[in-house]
Parts: structure tokens; C-alpha cells; sequence
């Protein structure tokens, strides 16, 4: 999984895959419940589309956390290091 | 946006003359803003699926999609439909673009097909939606 510093090598791992993101999911079920009600969404699901589109917009905006493991694992090994 | 779709191997020029043949066909019989507005409207996805492999399975997933990335599909169906016109016709590539916006604008169309077929993945794979990436 690690690799263990010798002198000189850091500590680093690689950190785990996050399993996707639970984000716009209540929003996601509503538009569902809603296309399976009536086949034309453009006029019966207005209101569903629209908070999709600004939840999926905010997210995007938002974007991904960096995972700093490495970082304190580092900040660590120097640690020892002294 | 647009322009920068049409355009193949940096030919921008190229691109924009065949907008503003678009813009004018449509402009002589309907208004224009109108047209592209409601065109838009009724081709932009609210979402995609992609293949997730989870465990040795690979399952369609559901995911919703941003505003810009909706457009761009959109404005990418119209234009590979009005391609698919233009092998079947021999009618201008600026006319079968403005023939494919104005069936959009009337729900109808092979952009709307995709669109809606789309949809219906979508739907019939909403179990999976867990598995987002």
C-alpha cells in the first residue's frame, strides 16, 4: 500500500478513490418521480429541472476537496526526522 | 459557443459565416431569439449516464449535469443531426442546421429523439444512481 521512508523518502501513499459523491441526490429522485408521471418535462417538471440544473451548477462551482494525507504524512516523517 | 463548435481545423471564419446564414434563414420567417430560445429549451439534457465498473460489474449510471455542459451537448445533437440531413439532402450545411433548430423549437427532430432516449436510460437505470463517481 505505503511506501516506508528510508532515510531521505518520504512517506506517501496513494490515497484512496472517494466513492462518488451523494450531492443533488433528493433533487435527482424528484426529477425522477416526476419524468415517470408524465412523459412531456419540459411543461409538467419545470420546477424539478430547475433546482437539478442549479444544484448540479453549485457543485460544479464548488468542486472536488484535495485529499492532504501526503501532506501530513510528510509533514510527519520530517517530524521524526528531528 | 456555437461558433466554436462548428469550426473544424480552426476555421472560425468559416464557422461564422455559416451562423450568420443560419441566423438569416431563420430570421425570414420566425423570430429568431424565439426560435433558438425555445429550441434549447427542449433539447437540453438534465442529465447523462456513464459506465461506472463496481466490483467486476459495469452498470449505467445516472448523474445530473451542469448548465454548461447541458448546452454543449444540445448545440453537439443539433449539429450532428443537421450533418446526417445534409448526407441525406443536398441542401446547404446552413439550412439543415437552421431545419434541425427549428424542429427542436417544435419538439421534434432527431436531436429531441436522442434527447429523450437519453432520458430513458436515465430512467430505467435510477437503482444505480447510488453508485455515482
Amino acid at each position: 500500500m505505503g511506501k516506508h521512508g528510508k532515510s531521505g523518502t518520504p512517506l506517501k501513499i496513494n490515497p484512496r478513490r472517494s466513492r462518488g459523491n451523494s450531492e443533488c441526490m433528493e433533487e435527482l429522485n424528484a426529477f425522477f418521480t416526476c419524468m415517470a408521471k408524465s412523459i412531456d418535462v419540459e411543461d409538467k417538471c419545470v420546477a424539478e429541472r430547475r433546482a437539478l440544473t442549479n444544484c448540479a451548477t453549485a457543485a460544479a462551482r464548488k468542486g472536488k476537496t484535495a485529499n492532504t494525507i501526503n501532506y501530513h504524512l510528510q509533514r510527519i516523517s520530517r517530524m521524526l526526522r528531528r | 459557443k456555437f461558433t466554436n463548435l462548428l469550426m473544424i481545423d480552426g476555421k472560425k471564419i468559416k464557422a461564422s459565416k455559416i451562423l450568420f446564414n443560419i441566423i438569416k434563414e431563420i430570421q425570414s420567417n420566425f423570430t429568431l431569439l424565439r426560435v433558438i430560445s425555445k429550441a434549447l429549451e427542449n433539447l437540453v439534457p438534465n442529465l447523462e449516464v456513464r459506465k461506472v465498473r463496481v466490483a467486476g460489474s459495469t452498470y449505467i449510471v445516472p448523474a445530473v449535469l451542469s448548465k454548461k455542459k447541458q448546452e454543449t451537448l444540445a448545440l453537439k445533437w443539433i449539429i450532428e443531426s443537421a450533418k446526417k440531413r445534409q448526407k441525406n439532402s443536398k441542401l446547404e450545411f446552413s439550412v439543415c442546421l437552421a431545419d434541425e433548430m427549428l424542429e427542436a423549437s417544435r419538439k421534434s427532430g432527431q436531436a429531441r429523439q436522442k434527447r429523450d432516449e437519453l432520458h430513458r436510460l436515465a430512467q430505467m437505470n435510477r437503482a444505480y444512481s447510488r453508485y455515482r463517481w
